[in-house]
């Protein structure tokens, strides 16, 4: 079976040479959920947005559902817009203040009638009280709700949520990210789930990939990179997750990366983690690693572990 | 906890703002004093018909011919009879002038007013929204007109124009120099806004130009525009009385305040209410308009207290 999305050498250049997303590819099958991790300013989040064209890509190739949408016009993709759809990072600023519940939700394209939209607000966990309030009388997990309901209403195929949790407080985490399943197993729905936090995409995905600096470092089953990361840099995002069990947790020994991500307008020749790397040799500094099979995963490095 | 009905849900950003307005001294004087005006333009033919004299009838017997036209009575006639005097050389009644000059003279800045905001919206919203070239081209555009000395070339442009619809004219005239100062404001909201969350939702939701211009972008910026709106009318106000002054304002027998002024001129040591009265009329609309456009302000500030 072919892929639900499939994204093949993505790229994404901004005036003045920032090479923000640099040969991505992944693909998402249905039903599935694909965690893509990173710093901020990796270029995760513009690979979302390229996704459902809010930008338009400088190279490579997005396929939905078999269709190459990477360029085509606003009216021909009207009718896959209510298959993809995205939930944004702020809960606020991604609702508009002077429209009410319902209006967002049904959208631009008045998708919902009345009962339509109170089906769906309780589904996600509100009721038709909420219906006619506006954004500012929500709180920020119920704003968020909204968010996903909005995303729910054209019944869609892929959601690409893009840090649908990391603005809200750690007790409302963990209800959205259940609510984001229980729907999930409801509609067989895929996702692309944005993070920059590993133990939030632990609880949500089946494929993790990791980015550094424009590009994919790792990628493969969640419980394979969690388990044992090949690249230094996953190992380092994997052992700041915290663990449960404090014993456990005082005993095991952190990796702190030292320094910032560099620049991506002038990326370090090579390895473009060599600079903050323990590992790095004179290859690293000279010659780019490409995505290979290592135990079972696939890892960009010379020397994995 | 208690509910009062005005903490109930459902309370939109507009709400908010029009309870406050309510609740603030200067804007409800300002608003009742633009009522009035409003109702006297509208009314004008009831109020003449009221007052006994309509705008046209020359009352002989109401001035000095021998002195060549100085109003009987003191204070330009004032009485029972003509309850804001005669104008001296002719007899006409002013209140009748003053009740149909305020029909002229809000007409022209309501309508002008009109004109620019609608034109600098849409042109500010597009430029703000499309950016890149249209952008730059608008925005030249803007600056080229804003630079205009506006006052002089609209004296030239009125000076040489045919003289088909005199208020046509001027709301046309008058309304091609001030809608950049719109298009600005509309603009650099309109820049910050695309690129909140919530119109690139608009975008994957599937909405058009149309739909994000005019339903998601718009409605988040009527706060500036209906202060400017507010502000600009008595500053309208103010312009076509200063062109109806100069001469080249609306043609009598038309009357507008600011052709009364500039008739009063001749008579003000004599006849000094016939320089008060429209002088105090134009006053208090201006005061009012801006007294309205202030507490709007005020009123939409969302760091504003006491929601």
């Amino acid at each position: 079976m072919s892929p639900l999305l499939d994204v093949n050498d993505l790229r994404m250049t901004f005036r003045g040479g920032v090479r923000a997303v640099d040969g991505v590819s992944f693909s998402v099958r249905q039903g599935e959920t694909l965690g893509l991790v990173g710093e901020s300013g990796c270029g995760k989040s513009t690979t979302g947005r390229m996704i459902v064209r809010l930008l338009e890509p400088s190279g490579g190739q997005v396929t939905f559902d078999g269709r190459d949408i990477t360029h085509v016009s606003r009216r021909r993709l009207l009718p896959l817009r209510g298959d993809l759809q995205m939930v944004f990072q702020d809960p606020f600023t991604s609702l508009n203040p002077r429209r009410t519940a319902a209006q967002i939700i049904s959208g631009p394209r008045r998708l919902l009638d009345r009962d339509g939209t109170i089906a769906l607000l309780e589904r996600v966990g509100l009721g038709a009280e909420h219906a006619d309030r506006y954004p500012h009388e929500f709180s920020g997990g119920q704003a968020q709700r909204i968010g996903i309901a909005r995303a729910l209403a054209s019944r869609p195929k892929l959601v690409i949520c893009d840090e649908p949790v990391s603005a809200l407080d750690v007790s409302i985490q963990a209800q959205i990210v259940n609510l984001l399943r229980k729907l999930q197993e409801e509609e067989g729905l895929a996702y692309v789930f944005i993070a920059h936090d590993l133990s939030v995409v632990a609880h949500m995905c089946d494929r993790v990939a990791v980015m550094y600096l424009g590009r994919i470092v790792e990628i493969g089953d969640r419980k394979t990179v969690y388990a044992d990361p090949a690249h230094p840099y996953t190992r380092a995002l994997v052992s700041a997750v915290p663990l449960p069990d404090p014993d456990l947790e005082q005993d095991r020994e952190r990796i702190v990366l030292l320094g910032d991500p560099p620049n991506p307008a002038s990326p370090p020749a090579g390895c473009t983690f060599n600079p903050r790397c323990a590992k790095a040799q004179n290859i690293c500094r000279q010659e780019a690693p490409v995505l290979r099979l290592v135990r079972g995963r696939q890892a960009a490095c010379h020397f994995p572990d | 906890m208690a509910t009062t009905p005005s903490t109930r849900s459902g309370r939109s950003p507009g709400r908010i703002a029009f309870d406050r307005l309510k609740r603030d001294p200067a804007a409800l004087f300002g608003a009742s004093i633009v009522a009035v005006f409003v109702a006297v333009a509208l009314g004008a033919p009831l109020l003449t018909a009221l007052s006994g004299w309509d705008v046209q009838t020359f009352d002989k017997s109401a001035i000095d011919r021998s002195l060549g036209g100085v109003p009987y009575g003191d204070l330009g006639g004032i009485g029972a009879e003509h309850w804001l005097g005669v104008e001296p050389g002719t007899g006409r009644d002013v209140f009748a002038r003053i009740v149909y000059g305020a029909r002229v003279s809000l007409l022209i800045s309501v309508a002008a007013t009109a004109v620019t905001v609608v034109a600098g919206t849409v042109i500010g919203l597009v430029a703000g929204y499309v950016g890149g070239r249209t952008d730059t081209i608008l925005c030249r555009v803007m600056d080229l007109v804003m630079s205009f000395p506006s006052l002089i070339f609209m004296l030239a442009l009125l000076s040489v124009a045919p003289d088909a619809n005199r208020v046509l004219l001027l709301i046309a005239i008058m309304s091609m120099f001030s809608w950049p100062y719109v298009g600005r404001i509309v603009r650099g909201q309109a820049l910050s806004l695309k690129h909140q969350e919530f119109v690139d939702a608009a975008r994957v939701g599937g909405g058009r130009a149309a739909h994000i211009l005019f339903k998601e972008m718009l409605p988040n910026i009527t706060g500036p525009i209906l202060v400017y709106t507010t502000l600009a009318i008595p500053a309208n106000i103010g312009t076509e009385a200063a062109l109806s002054f100069l001469g080249v304002g609306v043609r009598p027998p038309t009357p507008s305040w600011g052709q009364m002024l500039d008739d009063s001129l001749k008579w003000y040591q004599v006849v000094p209410s016939y320089f008060i009265v429209p002088s105090v009329c134009l006053f208090l609309t201006v005061l009012a308009f801006t007294l309205l456009g202030d507490a709007l302000r005020d009123a939409l500030d969302p760091r504003g207290t006491n929601a």
